[in-house]
């Protein structure tokens, strides 16, 4: 029962839906980057669709440097996620007594991985530009 | 299967993406590495088998993470993900199939 009573709870707190998604206040800039994260893998998902179901089809030149920014961004901080995720760099729990006082696990090297994402994601995002943008039309 | 494991083969699958779509961009894009990779074509069908799994996988798995966390109740649960698997399974089989044709494996 005490499960069953937690578990509700648990739902009830889920009941924003989407706009929750966007319930900006005291996020960290790990939380806007998971937002982005779940709206990059979004838009990949329906890119990825269209270029199945017309095999190969592309947005083309602009849109191809724009589509390599959504899928350089969720490679790039999904590399992140994936480190977090599976406890490396996270740092020991602490207990939380100040509202004001932030987790360990978002302090220290989650910091850099963070710096880390985001210059990686800048460097393939520029990489991929110049493919779409120089090298493709080269190609015709 | 435990949600834990759906989720850890989330993260094989992405790294697998990594992997197997820069093979594919390349493939693609460059003029230079991308002759020697359309050359081989068994090297071509093997990376792209794998990495269409990986990511139909990846991209399925994660409409469903999405869907089952705006509807959180245990029957809708269930046939999400079976509904999702379903039409992962199915799009496998046809992408494998347009793919072989492709390249003249069928
Ligand atoms: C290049 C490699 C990629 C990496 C490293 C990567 C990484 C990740 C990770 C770690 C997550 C889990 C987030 C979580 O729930 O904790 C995720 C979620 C997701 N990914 Fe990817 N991904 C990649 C490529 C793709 C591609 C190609 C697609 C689409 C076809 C895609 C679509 C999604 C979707 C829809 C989600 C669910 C978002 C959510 O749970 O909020 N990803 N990705």
């Amino acid at each position: 029962m005490e499960a069953e009573s937690e578990f509700k709870e648990y739902y009830a707190k889920n009941m924003r839906g989407i706009s929750g998604w966007f319930k900006a206040r005291a996020y960290t800039i790990e939380r806007w980057l998971y937002a982005a994260h779940r709206i990059t893998g979004i838009l990949i998902v329906l890119f990825v669709l269209a270029h199945f179901y017309s095999t190969g089809w592309h947005p083309g030149l602009w849109w191809d440097a724009l589509l390599g920014i959504i899928v350089t961004f969720h490679t790039a901080n999904g590399i992140r996620l994936i480190l977090a995720e599976l406890g490396f760099a996270v740092g020991k729990p602490l207990l939380v007594k100040k509202p004001s006082q932030r987790p360990v696990s978002i302090e220290g090297v989650q910091r850099y991985l963070v710096v880390f994402a985001l210059v990686l994601f800048f460097v393939l995002a520029a990489i991929w530009a110049y493919y779409a943008l120089v090298v493709q039309p080269m190609m015709g | 299967m435990r949600e834990s494991t759906v989720m850890f083969l989330h993260y094989i699958t992405a790294i697998l993406i990594a992997i197997t779509g820069l093979i594919h961009l390349l493939a693609n894009n460059d003029p230079g590495i991308g002759a020697v990779i359309k050359a081989n074509s068994a090297l071509y069908f093997g990376n792209m088998a794998i990495f269409l799994a990986a990511l139909l996988y990846h991209a399925f798995n994660g409409v469903r993470v999405i869907l089952i966390e705006m509807v959180p109740d245990k029957c809708w649960t269930k046939w999400i993900s079976w509904a999702v698997l379903i039409v992962g399974i199915v799009t496998y089989a046809v992408g494998l199939q347009v793919l072989m044709v492709a390249l003249g494996f069928a």
